[in-house]
């Protein structure tokens, strides 16, 4: 479905030209239907890797390596042919929802929008559709959330109609940044439920990035565990689970609180000393190997 | 064991616009928390938990109930001397340390300041008690002088710590403090926060909606939804046997090793707590 070879993101400092690496060679392949969590702290450089894959990575920075969708190279694409892949074969689901809504326009013409431009629909049927994908998503009184404006709607619903809309267009790719991080946990569960669901009845792919190890595990059928701008470790949410084999995820399984009260170790990754911190706030290299 | 904390019949009720019903943030809330413990009050979104700990460091104005901090109860009527003493006797550590920083004012004289409001320290004296303090919260002398964007999430939360601690209180209240820090980071602030009570026997007001960072940090909880308090007990109590069908859900939706999120659950229990 979609083959990542070597991603190389650097960004280049405007005063010094020096460049930052961000991304240091990321390879990732994932078949048809096939979801893959990208779990990491921040700075790690796995929502990067999302805005590679859409071509929307930040001004002044350099990418290298390919990523090929469906035997095209999205790197090298001419701008029109990537907006119509964006259009039709990649959807896009942010933390935010109201990144992706118009907050003048009702729920009913985002979705209308996306169905008719993207795929040529009449608008009669788009209408009848556009309340079918609502009901799918665990909507129930559809009429008035068409209507509805996104400041009227909560956090939770507004997700659903960003997934319905999603999921509209039937996309080979679905990428997911931190889809339920702002939700309450329950509304979490609820949506992640939804969301998983409906990537596996139309056969999606997905890519499902977020830090939070067991919500991604829980969704997905591979997970790869990200820092600073690299992969240390790809395996089934069991292997990595139980059988961790980076010191990096040993360490993340081991630290975080978890319910049934095991107490966690405090690691010091160089923050108490400030060494360990660029001034971006993003962690620099250091070994943490030698705390384990 | 005394209680540092009393609230009894707490009640507040917010009119958002004329079209609307008025919220009741605050149902008839009473809490107590007993000297040198940690509560921690957990719920959703609009609970009223984050109004809670407004009313109780006066940032809000209570409807009515009584609240007392160490036995001295707190009215709006207080003069300006036992106000400045509340003040300092409770201090807030929020989610979000940007917003109690100055991004102009290196985090040093952020400690700094607390420490000329509340105490009559020389110069040199104050000095010393920021570089004590800097150093108790794990950051390093020379960290004084930064402003605050050359610090990480995790460096600015420790200073915002500092700060609370700097007035000498002999309560926290921390809304969401550790929800948004990396969970490398998250562990090591949590771990300070143990330390920092160990050594001081301050009380903690830890308000959360993760339940695993109540396990951690927490001897008591009380959860809360619309207002109300829906369960209370010891930690262990409450997460091993919880007896609120809302409990159960919310540790039911807890993301853990094996889960797999389900739909209905909400409209399940939802049924079940109308009932």
């Amino acid at each position: 479905m979609i083959d990542i070879s070597n991603l190389e993101l650097g960004i280049i400092d405007p005063d010094s030209g020096a460049n930052k690496p961000v991304l240091k060679g990321i390879s990732l392949s994932i078949k048809r239907g096939e979801a893959i969590g990208l779990v990491g702290e921040s700075g790690s450089g796995k929502s990067m890797t999302l805005r590679c894959i859409l071509g929307i990575e930040p001004r002044n920075s350099v990418v290298t390596g390919d990523i090929v969708l469906d035997g095209e190279n999205l790197r090298t694409l001419p701008g029109e042919r990537m907006r119509g892949l964006r259009a039709s074969k990649i959807a896009l689901i942010s933390q935010n929802p109201h990144a992706a809504l118009n907050p003048v326009l009702p729920i009913e013409t985002y979705l209308l929008e996306g169905m008719a431009d993207a795929h040529g629909r009449n608008a009669k049927a788009a209408r009848t559709r556009a309340g079918e994908m609502l009901e799918q998503v665990g909507i129930r009184s559809v009429d008035r959330v068409l209507k509805a404006f996104p400041h009227q709607l909560s956090g939770g619903m507004l997700q659903r109609v960003v997934i319905a809309g999603a999921i509209s267009g039937r996309p080979g790719l679905l990428l997911a940044d931190e889809p339920t991080t702002a939700l309450d946990v329950t509304t979490q569960a609820e949506v992640a439920a939804i969301l998983d669901e409906k990537r596996r009845d139309l056969g999606m792919s997905m890519i499902f990035v977020t830090h939070d190890l067991d919500l991604a595990a829980a969704v997905t059928d591979r997970l790869a565990v990200m820092r600073y701008g690299e992969i240390v470790e790809i395996g089934t949410p069991e292997q990595i689970r139980d059988n961790p084999r980076h010191a990096y995820t040993q360490m993340l399984m081991s630290i975080r609180p978890t319910l049934n009260g095991a107490t966690p170790q405090a690691h010091d990754d160089g923050d108490s000393t400030g060494v360990g911190h660029s001034a971006a706030g993003l962690p620099a290299e250091t070994e943490i190997g030698s705390t384990l | 064991m005394t209680n540092i904390i009393e609230i009894s019949g707490l009640n507040k009720t917010f009119r958002t616009s004329r079209k609307h019903e008025p919220v009741r943030a605050l149902d008839d809330v009473s809490v107590a928390v007993r000297e040198g413990s940690c509560m921690a009050v957990v719920g959703e979104s609009g609970s009223g938990k984050t109004t809670l700990a407004r009313v109780l460091v006066g940032l809000e104005t209570k409807d009515s109930g009584e609240v007392a901090i160490a036995g001295t109860p707190v009215t709006t009527s207080l003069q300006r001397k036992e106000q400045r003493a509340r003040a300092r006797a409770v201090q807030m550590v929020f989610q979000d340390p940007n917003g109690s920083l100055n991004r102009r004012l290196p985090v040093g004289s952020a400690v700094d300041e607390v420490l000329r409001a509340h105490f009559p320290l020389t110069a040199s004296q104050r000095k010393e008690r920021v570089s004590e303090l800097s150093k108790s919260v794990g950051l390093a002398d020379s960290h004084a002088q930064s402003l605050p964007s050359a610090l990480s999430g995790g460096q600015k939360q420790r200073v915002a710590i500092a700060r609370a601690f700097a007035a000498e209180p002999k309560i926290i209240v921390l809304d969401e403090a550790v929800s948004a820090l990396d969970v490398s980071v998250q562990a090591q602030v949590l771990e300070l926060l143990h330390e920092l009570r160990r050594d001081k026997g301050l009380s903690y007001l830890f308000i959360t909606h993760d339940l695993s960072v109540v396990r951690n940090i927490a001897d008591d909880v009380i959860v809360m939804r619309q207002g109300q308090i829906l369960e209370r007990g010891t930690v262990d109590d409450v997460l091993d046997r919880p007896q609120s069908p809302y409990t159960r859900l919310l540790l039911e939706c807890a993301p853990k090793p094996g889960w797999k999120p389900r739909r209905g659950v909400i409209e399940h229990l939802n049924s079940k707590i109308a009932s």
